[in-house]
């Protein structure tokens, strides 16, 4: 960890500590609005306090699910355990064993290669290795080991928690957006039905950014260094933001915006400068000129989180201390300084937020000894 | 009147748990049910229709739990429950 060369994703531990445990995890865990939305549906202040500390039990044992699969996945063979003909051919005609091309040796596992859209040849990284196309683990894991029934089960859950994580982000979209800024900024006072329509336009429109994101995402080795790239444009300035807004009470709005749009273009430019080893200028970066590259797509994500993350931080600082400072009455029960602290109702300990968290916090020290 | 939640979340995995359950019963040493030597939609229908039943019985126990405790206090009205 000590060095970028010494682990696969070519990050040392000050760009993964600060870059994903910092930036990106607080960046999503306190400011994405898919997360923070339900501990607004709480009934009391305790219960949304308790929200994300009971949330973060599963996710903490996240990578359980998306690992183990993945790891399995790569190492089982396409033909162990297939007792039926019929489905040796389902489960090996998409395999890598079947792949035709005579330079690709065959790779073990049920994660197919990754192919070129237009070519149908498996892609290959800067070491000439088949790019695996991690994406379809799980589905192919699915088909091969579930028989018809519990195959039917395992694809509705999948799509139903596709559609409910999809229907959760039109929703905030479709908020953010017709309330937040359409009815607070462009056209505030109209009647109910205008704002209706605009949130079903937006809807729509939302559908369809998500749509041409997709083709964006294709183009990343899996969803989840696309993820992480969008959270680092997106989350990782936002979370200065929220940050300094809620314990600075010197904080300013116009500190805040300008900070907010220039962690945004730091990112972009920190993007737009760098490129990861083996890639080509396009979305993967490099577009303003390659200064210099990293040796994976993560390992710059975390750096483009840092770059957005402190140019907010700085940005937002130097423009709040040279503009107006709001009177403290204003800003009471928004601070955390100048708002009286919540008192818990509960009489179990469990139920206790402060409790809860300590649990959570030895879970993750406990599991962080363990996969160290 | 509040919904417990327990309930449609037990009748909906108890529902699947039956029919899985029932289905992998009637399938049982077809050929193409057990691709890794476990008769899995048997097995995972009950274990379905089992955390359903405890998620019924749960909530069973509440609204029994709930009308015992209320029924003192019945003089006082609605409202408390």
């Amino acid at each position: 960890m000590g060095s970028a060369s010494a682990n696969p994703v070519g990050v040392e531990w000050f760009g993964l500590v600060m870059g994903l445990g910092f930036v990106l995890s607080f960046g999503y865990w306190c400011t994405d609005f898919l997360v923070v939305q339900r501990a607004m549906a709480a009934n009391s202040m305790t219960a949304a306090r308790r929200t994300p500390l009971i949330a973060a039990v599963p996710k903490m044992l996240f990578p359980f699910l998306v690992i183990v699969p993945g790891m399995l996945a790569l190492v089982v063979s396409p033909t162990s355990g297939v007792r039926q003909a019929g489905q040796v051919v389902t489960a090996s005609a998409t395999s890598p064993t079947s792949s035709t091309s005579p330079t690709s040796a065959p790779a073990p596992g049920l994660v197919p290669p990754k192919r070129d859209a237009r070519t149908g040849e498996p892609l290959r990284d800067a070491h000439g290795h088949v790019v695996l196309d991690y994406d379809l683990a799980t589905p192919m894991m699915l088909v091969h080991f579930f028989p018809a029934g519990l195959l039917g089960l395992g694809l509705t859950a999948l799509l139903a928690s596709f559609m409910s994580g999809m229907a959760g982000n039109v929703t905030a979209f479709n908020t953010v957006w017709t309330y937040d800024l359409y009815q607070s900024y462009v056209r505030p006072g109209a009647p109910d039905a205008h704002y209706l329509a605009m949130g079903r336009l937006a809807t729509v429109f939302g559908v369809a950014i998500s749509v041409a994101a997709a083709y964006v995402a294709a183009s990343f080795n899996n969803i989840m260094d696309f993820l992480q790239l969008v959270f680092a444009f997106v989350n990782a300035p936002l979370f200065a933001t929220f940050a300094l807004g809620m314990f600075w009470k010197r904080a300013t709005g116009h500190g805040a915006f300008t900070g907010l749009l220039a962690g945004t273009l730091a990112a972009a430019i920190h993007h737009g400068l760098s490129l990861p080893a083996g890639a080509a200028v396009g979305v993967k970066g490099g577009y303003l000129g390659v200064v210099t590259t990293f040796p994976s797509e993560l390992a710059q994500t975390f750096w483009t989180a840092i770059a957005a993350w402190v140019t907010c931080f700085a940005v937002t600082i130097a423009v709040s201390l040279a503009t107006r400072p709001r009177p403290l009455e204003e800003l009471r029960g928004l601070v955390y300084g100048l708002t009286s602290k919540p008192t818990d109702d509960v009489r179990r300990w469990y139920e206790r937020p402060v409790s809860l968290a300590l649990l959570v916090l030895t879970g993750a020290v406990v599991l962080n000894a363990i996969f160290f | 009147m509040r919904l417990d939640l327990r309930i449609p979340v037990g009748a909906l995995f108890a529902l699947i748990g039956v029919l899985l359950g029932v289905y992998g019963g009637a399938t049982l040493g077809q050929p193409g049910t057990t691709p890794t030597g476990v008769p899995i939609n048997l097995v995972w229908g009950l274990v379905l229709l089992a955390f359903g039943t405890a998620m019924l019985t749960l909530a069973r126990r509440a609204r029994r739990a709930a009308r015992g405790h209320a029924n003192p206090d019945a003089a006082r009205g609605p409202g408390i429950t």
